[in-house]
């Protein structure tokens, strides 16, 4: 199919076209997926997907979990060959993930034991991910770890989820955030992230205990990384952790008293406030 | 003088020798500030200057009018270049001058006229310079945002300035923040310029209703950009630039152990302008 094929499909509300079969064409869309070309990738595969899948609903659950099989192993493709463009394939079938995720919290069809398989490969997916690069002027968005941060979130707001998931995952933000990957994230990745973060506050399950356990590996952090000399990758994971904190205090500061017990609010603030701090100039 | 003997004077807690001249010594440092070797400029200059003017007052009052005198023209050398070497000297000269607005802040030793001289220069350089590199591989910081936005907090708390200085200082803060660049600030500029901003709140400078009316500087920003199908790195850059600086004056209000009447009232103005800069 050329990509007027696919332009027709847009403006005709994503209706399948007559004469097409539905399975052939997904199969299509998910070949675009690791596409260098941004049109393919991005406009016209993970668009019609969320149409498909979100929207129409056009997918019956046998073939959600096939597509689902795909783009879990399209997660691990290339991770060790930082060299290539592999990222934009990983990058992009999580966000599509996040598109089965959304559904199975609308719809559910998933069983507990495939859910917690694919939450598990993809925090391991994750934390394994080093090409971390946003945007790129020839390729356009890559940004997996915004992806990553999005279906977090909705595996997080997922009822299937209980509080040990939630560690998991906050504690896997937090290593992303820790890591020494001298990169600087400036494409609302601290956003998306905080947002996931955020969804663990509104859920209301993580023990507080345990979120302060893992604020405070941020000001152990902070604690021994203070030097006047000049290093890339602390000064990166720095401004990561400062951007990111204050983007989850915000947002914390948000919440409506009513949704939460006041004395967790109350407390999640305070410690929030004294982490953020220890970032503060 | 050679840097073994400046070296000498720094291990000796920067106590100027008696056989040493303070002026020669001086006219050394200040060419040291041009330089872009990182000793010269900072490991020596700027720290040997901090512990003259500061901590051991060598100087009198009028070798530090002196002082600001040769400095501010430093400001304008080749001002509006970027990526070479010229921003060094401009840069540590803020720096330089930081020191000397905080020593004013201390003992009073210039005149109210030259004091609204360092204020505008400052201003003027703060939106001039374009070279917004935080760290130059080998050579060490330049900074000229931040170094800028020190010396600013401390003119912001002489006593001279008044609202309308203080509406200056914001604005010229609005516009560095919303300036096109490319750039995104990631070494603590943000909370830098948003430090600035907090000493002309807890100074109680402005009313609530000419805060408000500031940040609006943001909305207005925010309704004639709007997000391109086509990523526009300029955009983008301003964008973050924003959203990060305003958080930072939103952390900084937070964690004030009081703040005046008034900054308490412009508070959910803030808070909604940071909404418009959210996801």
């Amino acid at each position: 199919m050329d990509k007027a094929f696919w332009k027709n499909i847009a403006e005709n509300d994503y209706a399948l076209p007559q004469g097409h079969d539905l399975i052939d064409l997904t199969e299509e869309l998910l070949s675009y997926l690791g596409s260098p070309d941004s049109e393919l990738r991005d406009d016209i595969a993970y668009r019609t997907f969320h149409q498909w899948i979100n929207i129409l609903e056009l997918y019956e659950p046998e073939v959600l979990r096939s597509i689902r099989d795909v783009l879990m192993d399209n997660l691990f493709v290339g991770l060790r060959q930082d060299d290539k463009d592999t990222v934009l394939l990983r990058s992009f079938s999580a966000l599509v993930l996040s598109l089965i995720i959304h559904y199975d919290n609308q719809k559910p069809f998933l069983d507990q034991e495939e859910f917690d398989v694919m939450l598990d490969a993809v925090l391991r997916y994750f934390d394994a991910e080093q090409d971390l690069r946003g945007y790129d002027a020839k390729l356009g968005w890559i940004h997996a770890v915004a992806h990553t941060a999005d279906l977090l979130k909705f595996f997080i707001r997922n009822k299937r989820t209980e509080d040990e998931n939630h560690e998991f995952i906050l504690q896997s933000i937090a290593n992303k955030l820790l890591d020494a990957t001298g990169v600087i994230f400036v494409h609302d990745e601290d956003e998306r992230l905080a947002l996931a973060a955020l969804e663990i506050i509104r859920r209301g399950e993580m023990e507080f205990e345990a979120i302060v356990a893992i604020l405070y590996q941020f000001e152990a952090w902070k604690k021994h990384n203070i030097s006047a000399e000049f290093d890339r990758n602390v000064f990166a994971s720095n401004q990561n952790i400062k951007n990111f904190l204050r983007s989850w205090y915000f947002q914390v500061t948000k919440i409506e008293a009513e949704n939460l017990p006041e004395d967790y609010r109350e407390g999640l603030v305070g410690v929030l406030e004294r982490t953020t701090r220890a970032y503060n100039f | 003088m050679d840097k073994t003997s400046w070296q000498e004077i720094i291990k000796n807690e920067y106590r100027l020798p008696d056989e040493y001249d303070l002026g020669e010594l001086t006219n050394d440092l200040i060419n040291y500030l041009d330089s872009p070797d990182k000793e010269l400029r900072d490991t020596i200059a700027y720290s040997v200057f901090a512990r003259w003017i500061i901590s051991y007052q060598y100087y009198s009052d009028q070798q530090l009018v002196r002082l600001v005198n040769v400095l501010i023209p430093k400001l304008g050398e080749s001002l509006g270049n970027h990526d070479d070497d010229t921003v060094f000297g401009r840069s540590y000269a803020a720096s330089i001058l930081s020191l000397l607005a905080y020593q004013e802040d201390r003992s009073s030793f210039m005149t109210q006229a030259l004091t609204h001289t360092l204020l505008d220069e400052a201003r003027n350089y703060l939106i001039g310079e374009r070279d917004h590199r935080a760290y130059v591989e080998g050579k060490g910081w330049a900074n000229a945002c931040t170094n800028t936005a020190v010396l600013l907090k401390w003119l912001a708390r002489n006593s001279i300035v008044r609202s309308e200085d203080a509406k200056h200082i914001l604005n010229t803060i609005a516009s560095k923040v919303t300036m096109q660049t490319s750039y995104i600030f990631h070494h603590d500029e943000d909370d830098r310029l948003a430090q600035v901003v907090m000493t002309i709140l807890e100074l109680s400078l402005l009313t609530a209703y000419e805060l408000e009316e500031w940040v609006r500087h943001f909305s207005k920003w925010s309704a004639s950009h709007k997000l391109e199908d086509d990523y526009n790195p300029v955009y983008h850059a301003t964008y973050q630039n924003i959203k990060h600086f305003l958080r930072s004056l939103f952390i900084q209000m937070q964690m004030a152990d009081s703040l005046p009447i008034d900054a308490a009232d412009f508070e959910p103005a803030l808070r909604s302008t940071i909404a418009e800069f959210s996801l």
